[in-house]
């Protein structure tokens, strides 16, 4: 590396600078967890980590009786974790010598990356279970103890003692960059199914849509779903090609509540079963509540056909029928008939899912759950699927990229509810912990060798 | 090791990117399968101009809308476990809501009628609130009228009501009656009582000594317990699907209107034009041992009706079945062969 590059990566290199931003991060979650006080965890985490710069309140660390003005902006977690990322590199470039030289660097490199290939495909693989078959922790752990040796045999072939150091830097890098893919492109959605019932989708429970459904047949309905940023952020009327009509968000709430008017109460709504109702704001489920239960978000929308109104609707994920179930409000436009819902926003599979049998076993004589398990015939006509598959408590299943948990159940147990994650990532937070332990292990067992070493001379 | 800086700046760039680049679009149009209904525990037939609302009361287990504008009054249904103190208990409560004392006796009896269900007996209650049987009243309008269903089943009791202004109230009667009529618990198993009694042959009681008709009641038909309608003497349910057509026993006097009148009344009930003469009627006659009935097949663009008239020297009797047109037809070969075992033992055998 010539020495001008070398002048210019140092101050990035500065071990000052890891230590600041490990203290700026220490501010940036002490006061995201204060402020949990006011607000969801979800919104918490947008807010403060997922995000460039964020505006702390000084009245987040006061009591809230008090009124107190001002603030001051902090780098969020999306400037703060790739600084990180970059001083690290840049650290290792500046400060990291390989030790392997000539054929030995070449044959080290060789086998880093036969290495990483090696524990790719065993995570990806659906873990050795899925090769092997189960056959007790012991032999679990020693598979996989097999899978790590080689990349820890190449890391030290490359840096000798350096290997833990390294492996730890890694399992650091990897743990930021496994965040920021699921920051971006995981979704975590959830799939209630009562039993005999079939389900062609997932929903979002942090998230709304407004869907507009007009029936093509018996059995299909064309779906305008627009999400709940396009209906807080709607700056005029949105205008969607498919519809007759224009839609006007004239309030949207994030949580609310939804009542019957009283005597001499006018309803925001002219028309559908809206108008029956009023709906009122709430303040956001907040992280400390005892009771950690979803948003219920609503809104007062306007239809404007050529920019008249054609009617005010009251739209609430409160309108769900005993089962959950949205109910639609029906319009009529220019013969067309249309149903309008609030619901969860929706993600459409390529496959179905029917629930054939719940269990919800206890320990005998108490009611303390044991087991919860879900019966599901899987059919999925495009990759030739068509098989029953049992997800139950820590064992998921894990099926077109996306990973189903147990998570809860239906009222009654008439019916499971799976947890649907679809997270690209989701190797890599295992992969750097396992990296991390050995390194930490490597690095502390060559410190106490020559700990001992030296005790003994 | 010398494209290190390169190579980092580029991460950094790409990050930043990725970062603000990835996101669902907000808006987007699908086609996508309808949404299959979950098994319930219990199914409705929903009449005409009723729709499901959203329930705000926490105990409530659906709320229905029937009607629209001044005529709109709510149905509610509501499940509560076991016998939730019983069907007089609940009357009670129903009572004390339209203002009124508990029940004596005498009011029970009059308020409270059985109905026969495949699953077994439920009870269609009618409760007037206080002065609303009163014809001199002036304020007709304030008095409140309840109607109730109540099935007690293993497990637990459904409550559907539906209560409001009496003139209200009545102009939806008919369609609790066959909302109440069409409820089934399909998780329940009958009892085998309530399986063996629909193909009985039933002898309803002569009120005050009319000569009553008997009957043979087809297969899989079920009578109801009380009739549907107030004017009508029986009523079936013809085939064990809610959705079966409705038949009814009604007695009129010997002079019930013309053929044509009555005819060109159920045309209207189809949404047909009325007839213009006596001649454009088409009818079969079906001998019975008490004389012919003439019978007709009057089929709607929605609804059919199929009614047979039998004109006696004291009264005049209509059956008529009524439903969706394939439904009715389903049942013509059955409804003719139930006509045709109407007999009067009571009665002189027509000459």
């Amino acid at each position: 590396m010539n020495d001008t590059l070398k002048k210019l990566l140092k101050p990035i290199a500065s071990l000052k600078l890891t230590v600041a931003l490990l203290a700026m991060s220490i501010v940036l979650i002490f006061a995201a967890t204060w402020e949990q006080i006011d607000y969801g965890i979800w919104t918490i985490v947008e807010k403060y980590f997922r995000s460039f710069f964020v505006w702390i309140r000084f009245q987040i660390f006061l009591p809230r009786a008090k009124d107190v003005p001002g603030g001051f902006p902090w780098p969020g977690g999306y400037l703060i974790g790739p600084l990180l990322l970059v001083n690290l590199l840049a650290a290792h470039a500046v400060r990291f010598k390989m030790k392997a030289v000539g054929s030995r660097r070449l044959w080290g490199g060789v086998g880093i990356v036969a290495s990483v290939a090696i524990i790719a495909w065993f995570h990806q693989s659906g873990y050795p279970e899925a090769i092997f078959g189960y056959r007790g922790n012991l032999a679990l752990i020693l598979i996989a103890a097999a899978a790590y040796a080689p990349l820890i045999i190449f890391t030290y072939v490359l840096f000798e003692k350096r290997t833990g150091i390294i492996l730890i830097h890694t399992a650091l890098i990897l743990l930021l960059v496994g965040e920021l893919i699921r920051g971006q492109m995981a979704t975590e959605s959830r799939m209630p199914i009562y039993e005999g019932q079939t389900i062609r989708y997932s929903h979002n429970i942090q998230e709304c849509e407004l869907a507009i459904t007009e029936p093509l047949d018996n059995q299909r309905d064309r779906v305008v779903a627009i999400a709940q940023p396009a209906l807080e952020n709607a700056a005029g009327p949105i205008h969607v090609e498919a519809l007759p009509f224009d839609i006007r968000v004239d309030s949207f709430m994030d949580n609310s509540q939804l009542r019957r008017l009283t005597q001499g109460e006018v309803s925001q709504a002219t028309a559908g079963f809206g108008r029956l109702y009023k709906i009122e704001p709430l303040s956001e489920v907040s992280g400390v509540a005892a009771q950690q239960t979803a948003d219920m978000p609503s809104a007062v929308i306007t239809l404007l056909r050529a920019g008249q109104p054609i009617g005010t609707y009251l739209v609430s994920l409160w309108m769900s029928d005993a089962q959950f179930r949205p109910l639609g409000q029906t319009v009529r436009v220019d013969g067309r008939t249309f149903e309008l819902y609030l619901r969860w926003r929706r993600y459409y599979k390529p496959y179905s899912m029917k629930l054939i049998d719940f269990n919800h076993d206890t320990y005998t004589g108490t009611s303390i759950p044991k087991n919860f398990s879900s019966q599901i015939h899987l059919v999925d006509p495009s990759r030739h699927q068509d098989r029953d598959v049992l997800i139950s408590m820590n064992r998921p299943l894990r099926y077109h990229g996306e990973t189903f948990f147990q998570a809860s159940w239906l009222p009654g147990d008439a019916g499971t509810v799976l947890q649907v994650v679809d997270n690209p990532g989701r190797h890599l937070p295992y992969i750097a912990c396992a990296l991390g332990g050995i390194g930490l292990i490597i690095h502390f067992g060559f410190h106490l060798s020559k700990f001992l070493k030296s005790k003994q001379t | 090791m010398r494209q290190f800086p390169t190579t980092t700046l580029l991460l950094f760039a790409t990050l930043i990117a990725f970062i603000t680049g990835c996101d669902d679009p907000d808006i987007q149009v699908y086609e996508a399968p309808r949404d299959e209904p979950p098994p319930r525990d219990i199914l409705w037939k929903l009449p005409d101009g009723w729709r499901e609302t959203p329930s705000t009361e926490p105990m409530r287990y659906a709320t229905l809308l029937a009607g629209e504008g001044d005529d709109q009054i709510e149905v509610s249904i509501t499940h509560l476990p076991g016998q939730a103190g019983g069907v007089r208990a609940n009357t009670d409560r129903w009572r004390r809501q339209l203002g009124l004392p508990p029940a004596t006796d005498e009011d029970f009896q009059r308020e409270t009628r059985p109905l026969q269900t495949p699953t077994g007996t439920a009870y269609i209650v009618v409760i007037n609130g206080p002065g609303a049987a009163d014809a001199a009243s002036t304020s007709v309008a304030k008095h409140k009228r309840l109607l109730g269903a109540v099935y007690p089943l293993p497990g637990g009791t459904w409550f559907i009501k539906m209560m409001g202004p009496a003139p209200i109230v009545q102009k939806h009667a008919d369609a609790f009656a066959h909302f109440a009529l069409s409820v089934r618990f399909p998780n329940i198993q009958a009892p085998p009582a309530a399986a063996a009694q629909p193909s009985a042959p039933t002898v309803p009681s002569a009120p005050q000594g009319t000569a009553m008709p008997m009957w043979t009641v087809p297969q899989n038909w079920l009578q109801h317990q009380q009739p549907v309608s107030s004017m009508a003497i029986a009523s079936f349910q013809a085939g064990a699907d809610p959705q079966s057509p409705i038949v009814t026993i009604t007695r009129l006097g010997p002079r019930a209107g013309s053929v044509l009148q009555n005819v060109n009344r159920w045309r209207r009930q189809v949404n047909l034009p009325p007839l213009a003469s006596e001649n454009q009627l088409r009818s079969q006659t079906i001998e019975t041992p008490a004389g012919p009935i003439l019978y007709f097949d009057i089929a709607g663009p929605q609804a059919s009706l199929l009614v047979g008239i039998q004109r006696l020297p004291t009264a005049t009797w209509f059956y008529k079945l009524a439903g969706e047109p394939q439904a009715v037809a389903s049942q013509e070969q059955a409804f003719k062969t139930f006509l045709g075992s109407i007999r009067f033992p009571n009665s002189q055998p027509h000459e």
